[in-house]
């Protein structure tokens, strides 16, 4: 308990520095591009068009799943997997990545996780404004449903930091790591309902997909937007997504906090 | 005078493995096999007192970065303690700059990383930009700089942090003659202020000219601390009497010196057992904590697994949908399908929605169990669906009779029915030629009064009663007949259909309903809707 504790203290505490980093990072992103931070908004969009081209146009011939247009119906899944993908893959990179910026000072390494999420996070609510757009364009109100968005948005937070703090540590230690949450997350994009619809598969396999967190954050937010589902309505599944996301809180606080000491002799 | 700082039998070790498995093997393991520990520093002791300058010399892998490190606490000591009193900063060749940034914002961000308020970088800042004297530059990206401007500019900021304890590590080496001065002035300017400075070069005059004190470093021990003059002196002899050996001398001392420092583990003299000391005793003390933690670590991975476990046995309600958004359109299908996947369930659901019936010679029963027939229904009949149950429908018909059928004879129409339309004058090829002739004559006459069509159209061969209120005007001559409910005709009725031509199976295709072996099927135009009926090949036109 004293490690997500000590950790979720270092965060508090240190709340100015990372904005002020994550700006930084941002900054020095995109200084070398002409386009600057627009490409934050651009790399998401042509990819939104080639998934709506491959998935929407190609395989389901531009139909509608259910009432909702195909594009919407896919940037709903498609945004927050765009936060939850490069925040787990430089996530898990974000502490050696900087190690070196860092280990010539006393510095609170707990934070960089967080900074990188924070980073994301622009893009994110940025892609988000889109979004809500893009809904009303289509007169599309989910109504009461919208008041989950709050709770997911908790979800997916806690669930980021949990995971990022932990493979950061891991991938410290052992490089190899860093090569498999890429492959990982590269499959993982593909067992989630965000580019198809799961109706076909036998329910017990759509069980086990649901097996991934990742599919609860994605799930909620279509509950969300497109309204048809409460969290309270699935206990079991929130009981499992809350189980896992605060053991890995645990589990990386407590290696995060335990090798910390050590990390420049990993390297 | 209180030290400023204070290292008690300090040691750092490295563990050299053999390969990338040992290093991994020896993390989950307290067990220290056949590895070699090689000691970067051994048994250092020192103290150093406020406003005091250190030099630190000694030849290349005698521990200097080590212990520099160790001062700026940026690696642990294995063993031993230090105390260090105050803030320090440590000063590298190129330290940290983000190469993307221009040096302006890599000025605010270091200011940041050391913690510094919004305010105190405001006021800085100038100063730094001053100091590093880079001129235009300090607006340019960190890698666009030469090697001497970036290490200006990474002395410029670590300076200006204001750090107590301030460590230069072979950072001043690149810089010219002139900021050389400038940082000398620097320094001097430190020292009034009573700050503790380490000093880390290889070269003799610069230590001497600025230093109190220096401590030689000699293959991880302190070989001599003390007055400038007399350590130096030792130093410049070392050097010297080094220098006159011949090569292959100066490899083999090289080699034991070095051999000195590589210890095998396991048989450790007295400077490893502390080390082990320190650890149980550390570990004695979490011993209680340690025990919370894999409790609440049990407690989290055995909710996993239950919580899993119910997921992947029973499935939740809405398992087989990714997003139940949807669900709720096209409701007509859904009831169907609901009925067909639960065929056991007795239970009443309330339906109300209109449907019609696709088999010619319905059955309708009056009660649920089908034993007492009540009527018949012709194909097509427009019926109000009220519950289902069991395979049955409840259904109510316009005149409120309400009664019980089997599910199949009932079909909603789907809402693409209206998409769904022929036009009037594809039918006429199946039709008789004395009908499709003048069919817009005998269309006009539906929805007329018997009386009108009696006397407008002549050769009236027939008039049957079907029932009470409904009777046929038949015209033999024209294969047509008009159906009469309450004195007004509803139907125009067409026989001998074409049933063979490619244009009926067409019929087919645009029908909205149909029954199950094809014989009847429910087809629209704009302006009417046509029943066609294959058995006895006739067409029953009525108006919408």
């Amino acid at each position: 308990m004293r490690f997500v504790l000590q950790v979720k203290n270092e965060q508090l505490k240190n709340v100015h520095l990372i904005f002020r980093l994550a700006i930084y990072d941002i900054k020095g992103q995109y200084q070398l591009h002409y386009l600057g931070w627009l490409w934050q908004i651009l790399n998401p969009i042509f990819q939104v068009a080639l998934y709506w081209f491959v998935f929407g146009f190609g395989i389901r011939k531009g139909s509608p799943v259910g009432d909702t247009p195909f594009l919407v119906w896919l940037l709903v899944g498609l945004i927050p997997w765009f936060f939850v993908g490069p925040s787990i893959l430089q996530g898990s990179n974000s502490i050696y990545s900087r190690i070196t910026l860092v280990s010539k000072m006393k510095f609170p390494v707990s934070i960089l996780p967080t900074i990188n999420l924070v980073t994301n996070s622009f893009n994110f609510f940025s892609m988000m404004l889109i979004l809500v757009i893009i809904l009303a364009v289509n007169k599309i109100n989910a109504g009461l449903y919208l008041l989950q968005l709050p709770y997911y948005l908790l979800c997916l937070y806690i669930f980021l930091f949990a995971v990022a703090l932990l493979f950061s540590t891991i991938s410290i230690i052992i490089r190899d790591f860093q090569l498999l949450v890429q492959s990982g997350m590269r499959m993982v994009f593909f067992l989630l309902p965000i580019v198809w619809r799961m109706d076909n598969l036998p329910p017990l396999y759509v069980n086990i997909l649901k097996l991934n967190p990742v599919f609860y954050l994605i799930e909620g937010f279509r509950h969300t937007f497109l309204g048809g589902g409460w969290f309270f309505e699935e206990l079991t599944y929130t009981a499992y997504f809350w189980s896992i996301t605060l053991f890995v809180l645990f589990l990386g606080s407590y290696m995060h906090i335990k090798f910390r000491n050590k990390f420049v002799d990993y390297i | 005078m209180k030290p400023k700082i204070v290292f008690e039998n300090v040691t750092k070790t490295y563990t050299l493995y053999e390969g990338k498995f040992e290093k991994l093997f020896d993390l989950f393991t307290s067990k220290r096999k056949k590895n070699k520990t090689f000691y970067a520093l051994r048994n250092i002791s020192f103290e150093v007192y406020e406003g005091e300058t250190i030099g630190i010399i000694g030849v290349n892998g005698s521990g200097k970065s080590t212990l520099s490190n160790l001062l700026a606490q940026v690696l642990p000591p294995t063993s031993g303690k230090i105390t260090i009193d105050g803030e320090t900063s440590l000063i590298a060749i190129s330290v940290g700059l983000n190469n993307n940034l221009t040096g302006l914002e890599n000025i605010e961000l270091k200011c940041l990383m050391h913690g510094l308020r919004k305010e105190t970088i405001k006021e800085i800042t100038p100063k730094i930009v001053e100091f590093a004297d880079i001129g235009d530059f300090i607006r340019q990206p960190v890698k666009n700089y030469s090697s001497g401007m970036r290490s200006r500019l990474g002395f410029a900021i670590s300076v200006h942090t204001n750090p107590d304890i301030l460590i230069i590590d072979e950072a001043l080496s690149v810089g010219d003659e002139t900021f050389y001065e400038k940082c000398l002035a620097k320094m001097d300017e430190f020292k009034k202020q009573g700050k503790t400075i380490f000093f880390i070069s290889h070269s003799i005059t610069q230590v001497r000219s600025f230093c109190d004190k220096v401590i030689w470093l000699h293959h991880g021990k302190v070989e001599s601390f003390g007055g400038i003059g007399q350590v130096i002196r030792q130093y410049k002899q070392y050097i010297s009497w080094h220098n006159k050996l011949s090569e292959e001398e100066q490899k083999k001392y090289k080699s034991d010196m070095m051999a000195k420092q590589l210890i095998p583990t396991g048989q450790n003299d007295n400077v490893g057992s502390p080390v082990k000391l320190q650890r149980r005793s550390e570990k004695a003390k979490k011993k209680p904590e340690k025990k919370g933690n894999s409790v609440i670590l049990t407690a989290l991975f055995l909710s996993i697994v239950i919580s899993a476990y119910m997921m992947i046995k029973d499935g939740f309600p809405h398992a087989a949908s990714a997003s139940k958004g949807i669900e709720n359109t096209e409701k007509h299908a859904d009831v169907q399908q609901a009925s067909k996947k639960t065929p056991a369930q007795k239970e009443v659901r309330m339906v109300n929605q209109e449907g019609f019936v696709r088999e010619n010679q319905m059955e309708l029963f009056n009660d649920s169990e089908k034993k007492n027939l009540m009527m018949s229904l012709n194909f097509s009949k427009k019926v109000m669906v009220l519950e289902e149950m069991d395979q049955l429908y409840k259904i109510r018909l316009d005149d409120g009779t309400e009664g019980y059928t089997d599910q199949k004879n009932i079909s909603f129409l789907d809402d693409h029915s209206d998409t769904k339309k022929l036009a009037m004058n594809e039918i006429l090829p199946i039709t008789p030629d004395v009908f499709s002739e003048t069919y817009q004559f005998y269309l006009a006459y539906i929805n007329k009064k018997e009386e009108k069509i009696k006397t407008d159209l002549r050769g009236l061969t027939n008039e049957s009663e079907q029932n009470s209120h409904e009777k046929l005007l038949e015209f033999g001559n024209r294969q047509i007949y008009y159906r009469i409910n309450n004195g007004i005709s509803t139907a125009l009725i067409v026989e001998g259909v074409d049933t063979n031509a490619p244009e009926f199976s067409q019929l087919s295709e645009y029908a909205i309903l149909k029954d199950e072996q094809g014989n009847f099927g429910l087809v629209q135009t704009e302006q009417n809707q046509i029943i066609y009926n294959k058995i006895n090949g006739s067409l029953t036109i009525e108006m919408k």
